[in-house]
């Protein structure tokens, strides 16, 4: 599965992957967000927080008839306003993805894995 | 009540100075504003970090002689309520960790006013991953480190205050270094400047000063950019709406704000319908009620004040239960306003037993007559941005009486909220004819034949919505592109149905025209032509002329009245 566009001088394939990865990515900068975690909580145990490296168990991106719809699974700190957290995290994935790449979303879905005490 | 030279600060020393800072970050949010170009350039930091302080603020509005940690703890838990967007959180958690570091004592030093900072950086940092450098993070990080540094040579909190400000400030200039998207842009962090003002107003409160709000005017350019910023976001917020903002305007050339603008009802409605929905605006020659659900009631409050200046406001929040906000500020106007405040009441209730009844929903006052004219019975006041909800259509099905309603909603938007009340009203026997446009409300009306059964007046009423091919013609309020069609901002656009756009064009008559030539086909006969409140009668007779020339066909042309739209066109 991947969002390809022709143009002019060819062809541009970007793989779900890469849309994810760069969700992904956003998504740690936002404030309030201590880590993705992986989408299975019960196999990869309690809402733990994915390493640097793996953290695209939780992110994903697919394509849907009415656009790219991403899902993704975060880690939140204590103590923060959450649903201001997820708001922006919606808002900076979806403006970094327009950004970057230029195609629609049908959705950018959030789910809040756990909490983290960051005290 | 100068605090600056003291050693000691104490509960009520920091009531004073934190409102200060609040007020005075309100008295220059917009500035703040302005400068928001990351993460998202939306043009609302200020006003998030406000509406976070102020909630802060209100907190500790009347808590008076108790111990310091106790006015941290409650300014904080006030932050944390009101907290909104990203940099507005961070704010929260500055306090936050300010609040913990002072918890439990009664006043503190100069050495504790550093720690508390300190401690408010380290709980900022400790909720983000991946802090970006360049933003209000940094400004803290580096000011609360810089005052715990000097904290030997210090004499007096003022002292200490006016050290990390200072710092802050330099910080503030520098961010430009580390984030490039601000030097390209040419501007320092906002978050960052939110903070400074902040720590601004704190410092004057420690000099005696304490800032009192004032009444914001926006520069005109500014205001114009953050629109443009503001509708960017809109599409995106379609569909959740947090507050309840309404308002009465008295439109003036000059108010006390400066020169206003003269108010065009089409452009002011386009505004909010950017940045929100469930409007409804009613004027008359002096006096506007708008009402609107928006995110951004402030952004509404300062576009409207360009206009003129506010009889009354009041602001809600939908999502908040708590029920003692919904007391006390509730508008009071004028009787005026008490007339006019009740916008989907344009009843006609017929008391009368008949066979049949019609509830149309009409968007206009020449639409309500001609819906009128052609027997219906009752008319909700609706339209586009403007949809009456169940309960108006159970209270028409009250007022109506017959043995058989036929209700024409003339929007797919309101079909939902007709079904509704048809299932409620018990006893009745409710048929819902589901016209999606006034035109094919206007023809269905037309077929209505008291003298045979109700079947074959459905049957008749459907099959002459079917008939109608419709159109409307409004103006377009950014750019965009839609189905291979370029739209500009302020051009018009011509729908065809209710939603596929295929013309837009700089003209109103080019519009028209390219709209008609997807509707009209050599089977056509007549096209009824309803022009808005915007469009004058020669205006209209004119294009009705040309355009039964251009297209050698029939034309039938009324006074609608309606808004935003120009024109409504039916084909049969």
């Amino acid at each position: 599965m991947e969002v390809s566009r022709k143009l002019q001088r060819g062809k541009i394939d970007i793989s779900m992957n890469a849309i994810a990865a760069i969700a992904g990515n956003a998504a740690l900068e936002c404030y309030g967000v201590l880590g993705m975690a992986s989408k299975r909580k019960i196999i990869d145990g309690v809402a733990e927080l994915l390493q640097d490296d793996s953290y695209a168990k939780g992110v994903f991106a697919i394509s849907t008839s009415k656009g790219v719809e991403i899902n993704m699974y975060i880690v939140c700190a204590y103590g923060v306003k959450i649903t201001e957290v997820v708001s922006e995290v919606q808002k900076k994935v979806r403006y970094v993805l327009k950004k970057t790449l230029d195609i629609d979303f049908s959705a950018i879905n959030v789910y809040v894995q756990g909490i983290k005490n960051i005290e | 009540m100068s605090v600056f030279n003291e050693k000691i600060l104490d509960g009520e020393g920091l009531r004073s100075i934190l409102i200060s800072g609040a007020n005075n970050l309100f008295n220059h949010y917009p500035e703040v504003d302005a400068l928001n170009v990351f993460p998202v350039p939306d043009g609302d930091t200020g006003t998030n970090m406000n509406l976070a302080i102020t909630s802060g603020a209100k907190e500790i509005m009347n808590i008076r002689n108790v111990a310091i940690g106790d006015i941290g703890k409650a300014f904080s838990r006030g932050l944390l309520m009101g907290a909104r967007g990203n940099s507005g959180v961070i704010l929260s958690q500055i306090f936050r960790g300010f609040a913990q570091s002072i918890e439990g004592k009664e006043t503190i030093d100069i050495q504790g006013f550093a720690d508390a900072w300190t401690s408010g950086c380290k709980i900022a940092y400790k909720a983000v991953m991946r802090p970006v450098e360049g933003t209000i993070l940094t400004v803290i990080r580096e000011s609360s480190a810089h005052l715990a540094s000097e904290v030997p040579n210090l004499k007096t909190i003022g002292e200490a205050m006016e050290c990390l400000l200072t710092e802050a400030e330099a910080s503030l200039a520098r961010t430009p270094d580390l984030l490039p998207v601000l030097k390209e842009v040419g501007v320092v962090d906002s978050g960052g400047a939110g903070l400074v003002r902040v720590m601004e107003g704190m410092l004057l409160g420690l000099k005696g000063e304490i800032i009192e709000r004032k009444q914001i005017s926006l520069p005109h350019a500014e205001q114009e950019e953050r629109v443009e910023a503001l509708n960017v976001q809109s599409k995106f917020k379609n569909d959740e709406f947090g507050y309840c903002t309404e308002f009465i305007l008295r439109l003036a050339n000059q108010g006390l704000t400066g020169k206003k603008k003269s108010f065009d009802e089409s452009v002011f409605k386009g505004f909010l319908e950017s940045i929100g929905n469930s409007i409804v605006i009613v004027r008359d020659e002096e006096l506007v009620k708008v009402h609107v659900h928006t995110l951004k009631p402030g952004a509404v409050f300062n576009y409207a004040q360009l206009y003129g200046e506010f009889v009354t406001l009041k602001v809600e929040n939908m999502q908040e239960q708590h029920t003692h906000l919904t007391n006390g500020s509730i508008v009071t106007g004028g009787e005026k306003e008490v007339a006019t405040a009740a916008p989907k009441e344009t009843a006609k209730p017929t008391k009368t037993h008949k066979k049949y009844a019609i509830i149309t929903v009409s968007v206009g006052s020449g639409l309500d007559e001609m819906f009128k004219s052609l027997n219906a019975d009752y008319i909700v006041s609706g339209g586009q941005s403007m949809n009456p909800a169940t309960e108006d259509f159970v209270k028409a099905l009250d007022n109506v009486d017959a043995d058989h309603i036929f209700i024409l909603p003339n929007n797919k938007n309101i079909l939902m909220a007709a079904e509704q009340a048809a299932q409620v009203s018990e006893g009745k026997d409710v048929q819902i004819i589901p016209t999606k446009t006034i035109n094919e409300g206007l023809s269905a009306c037309m077929m209505l034949n008291p003298d045979v059964d109700v079947e074959t007046n459905l049957e008749e009423m459907k099959d002459a919505v079917s008939r109608v091919v419709s159109g409307q013609v409004t103006f377009s309020i950014k750019d965009t592109v839609i189905d291979d069609i370029r739209i500009k901002k302020n051009y018009f656009m011509g729908i065809l149905g209710t939603k596929k756009i295929v013309a837009s064009e700089k003209r109103l008559s080019d519009a028209c025209f390219k709209l008609l030539d997807k509707m009209i086909s050599p089977d056509s006969s007549i096209v009824t032509i309803i022009y808005g409140e915007d469009v004058s009668k020669d205006e209209a007779e004119k294009l009705a002329t040309k355009i039964s020339k251009e297209y050698k066909i029939e034309t039938d042309l009324h006074e609608g009245d309606q808004p935003v739209y120009f024109y409504y066109f039916g084909v049969e």
